[in-house]
């Protein structure tokens, strides 16, 4: 069946990337090619300045409107990493090593609106699929893996092989998503340890058969001018969990289902949102040890935005179960709270947010909590260029996810052209 | 010799009457400009947006904007590179959206950012989105408060909008000056709650196109900064059939992509 599948899909990625690339060579008006190289230096300012680490980003994404119904996307990303630190001039079989690098594919689908019925469109291919309604911190959107590779780039997701269709009736939409392959998280180089808390020796990946595929349903509708969503979700935790340590350490994905709510509306012009998912997730022991538990666990988020009369944007967010805690009694508190404020007509915008963690806000609260700081600020000194100077600052408590980063304390400067 | 200076008196005072009976008030020419502006059943138009700073620095941008009635709207950037594909939709004053191409996530936006710039522009959300003057606003005629007016600028009205009560707008008041014979406003002064002047949009070249009045150039000032936006229309469209379901967050998505 793997074989079928991989014969069905392969070819729809591998017919976009080379229609995408051969209609630029004959019809370069009809294909759009658009992306951005961003460079930046990190100080990690626990260990000195010394020890900048410089990362490097080119993306580029081809689109092209081949008819008015159907729409084709393809991006590629390139990475790389540092200054080499160099102590012989690097032969050539010694140049990943001293200029590691990445090249991954991004998204590449291809959309088909109104396809058979004016009221479906579908979209095949590798692709992002971001769900619910709050900013960044979302519990209801599982469908792609958390993309943890870059540090600083908070809340990114791995566009994933998915058929995704949406249905419009009236004010309803109905949303369905099939994700043949499970996809794990992509964790950052030489970063297993500090995200997973051990490095696995070995992983195992759920079956690539038709049973081991992932699917998700969403409704979303409007009511009494709240915009709101119902979701369900049946396929797999992307953050491995240990299950067998008789023979080295051995990982796996464990199966999960997740229903889903959120809801986004204004209430005298101030901005609020919410969304709660409750998790039902498959139990995983090793050995006779129980390291997940079946029992449901609810996260969720609530926040509210406005901006003043003098221009100050402030947003405040409570979150219950960050991205990488599971299980009942394991996930903390945040209170996040960001603040930003624009001038010159948007080309210079000051940011300030700050976050305090709770780790088990039942108990004692002083020995628990974590907090972070994250001031910004960014400048266009013309169009399609970006400079921002920040720093990412946390400490914490012994338990607490801000405590486990205090050592990481970074300062950022990043410089983004748009082309 | 009676009825003779019965009908001479009725003759004199006949201009008197029918100018008081056929008089527009303050509140009707108001709905006559908004008519105007909102008169097709739907417009598409290209606009070139140019950002003026008071040093003369300019910035581009290209928007397409679809306007349907007085309440929907739609908004696609169409450059610079770094702000393409961005999406604005207003179906009506507490309910908007903003897409994201980046996030490829279409975000409710609340009506508090209804007095900040769009997108670095001196324009408002608020004046990107509906166009509902009457609803939002009183309108005094000055011209009858103040006749020198009229002699001044005889082509012209020029009203005193106040907010209706309990509605909630960005300015204490605007003044307006309408075109008498086309209804569209020339000149909007838009006041602080503060009563300060802070924006003023100019409408110019003044043209009929299919068979509608639109100002081919608007600008707005920033009294403050002396920033301006100036929107030039490259390409305009009307009655092309938008139905109501173009304006939603599927074709937001889709416009913009």
């Amino acid at each position: 069946m793997i074989k079928i599948i991989k014969s069905l899909v392969y070819p729809v990625i591998l017919s976009n990337v080379i229609f995408l690339f051969f209609a630029v060579e004959i019809r370069s008006e009809g294909v759009e090619m658009n992306g951005f190289l961003e460079i930046d230096k990190r100080f990690d300012i626990n260990k000195g300045v010394s020890n900048g680490d410089t990362y490097g980003k080119l993306k580029l994404e081809a689109k092209a409107n081949l008819s008015p119904d159907i729409f084709s996307l393809i991006s590629l990303e390139f990475r790389y990493y540092d200054f080499p630190v160099l102590e012989t001039l690097p032969s050539e079989g010694e140049v990943e090593s001293n200029y590691p690098v990445d090249l991954r594919l991004g998204e590449a689908y291809i959309e088909l609106d109104q396809f058979i019925w004016d009221n479906l469109d579908l979209k095949l291919g590798k692709q992002r699929i971001a769900w619910g309604a709050a900013d960044e911190f979302n519990p209801t959107d599982n469908l792609n893996p958390d993309d943890f590779t870059d540090s600083l780039d908070f809340g990114a997701k791995v566009p994933t092989l998915a058929l995704k269709g949406d249905y419009y009736l009236g004010d309803y939409t109905i949303t369905g998503v099939w994700l043949p392959f499970f996809e794990p998280i992509l964790l950052p180089r030489g970063g297993a340890l500090s995200l997973l808390g051990q490095v696995p020796d070995r992983i195992e990946l759920p079956a690539k058969t038709l049973d081991k595929g992932m699917f998700a349903l969403k409704i979303s509708g409007m009511a009494f001018n709240l915009d709101y969503s119902l979701s369900y979700f049946k396929g797999f935790d992307d953050i491995p969990v240990e299950f067998d340590n008789s023979d080295g350490l051995e990982m796996s994905f464990p199966a999960m289902q997740v229903v889903g709510f959120d809801f986004a509306g204004e209430f005298r012009s101030l901005g609020f949102w919410g969304e709660m998912a409750m998790f039902f997730p498959e139990e995983v022991k090793s050995g006779t040890d129980v390291m997940l538990s079946n029992d449901s666990y609810l996260k969720h988020t609530f926040g509210v935005d406005y901006t003043f009369k003098n221009g100050i944007y402030l947003e405040t967010q409570y979150v219950h179960g960050f991205f990488t805690e599971r299980g009942r009694g394991n996930l903390h508190d945040y209170l996040i709270v960001s603040v930003d404020r624009k001038f010159l007509n948007d080309d210079l915008k000051l940011s300030l947010g700050g976050a305090l963690e709770v780790k088990d806000i039942r108990g004692n609260i002083q020995d628990s909590y974590g907090t972070g700081l994250f001031p910004e600020i960014s400048y266009r000194p013309t169009d399609n260029v970006e400079l921002t100077l920040g720093a990412f600052l946390s400490d914490g408590k012994k338990g607490t996810l801000f405590g486990s980063w205090k050592d990481w304390d970074q300062v950022y400067f990043k410089m983004k052209v748009n082309f | 010799m009676k009825k003779l200076s019965i009908i001479l008196l009725a003759a004199a005072l006949f201009p008197l009457v029918a100018k008081s009976a056929f008089a527009l008030t303050g509140d009707e020419i108001l709905k006559r400009a908004e008519e105007a502006m909102n008169a097709p059943q739907d417009r598409t138009v290209t606009e070139k947006m140019v950002l003026i700073k008071a040093d003369g620095s300019e910035k581009e941008r290209t928007i397409r904007f679809y306007q349907k009635g007085n309440d929907k709207r739609l908004v696609v950037f169409l450059s610079p590179a770094d702000i393409k594909g961005v999406g604005f939709l207003s179906l009506s004053k507490d309910r908007m959206y903003l897409y994201l191409p980046a996030f490829r996530k279409v975000r409710r936006i609340a009506s508090h950012i209804k007095n900040e710039d769009f997108m670095g522009t001196d324009f408002s959300y608020e004046n990107m989105a509906e166009t509902k003057y009457t609803a939002d606003y009183l309108a005094i005629l000055q011209q009858a408060q103040d006749s020198a007016l009229e002699k001044e600028d005889p082509n012209q009205y020029i009203l005193e909008l106040k907010p209706r009560p309990g509605v909630d707008v960005s300015y204490s008041r605007q003044r307006m000056w309408v075109d008498k014979e086309t209804f569209i406003p020339a000149k909007t002064e838009y006041f602080s709650p503060g009563g300060k002047l802070v924006k003023v949009l100019t409408y110019e070249n003044i043209e009929k196109v299919d068979g509608y009045w639109f100002p081919m150039k608007m600008t707005m000032e920033t009294v403050k900064t002396e920033h301006r936006t100036v929107l030039e229309v490259l390409e305009i469209k009307h009655d092309s059939g938008l139905a109501d379901n173009f304006f939603t967050e599927r074709n937001l998505k889709r416009q913009a992509r």
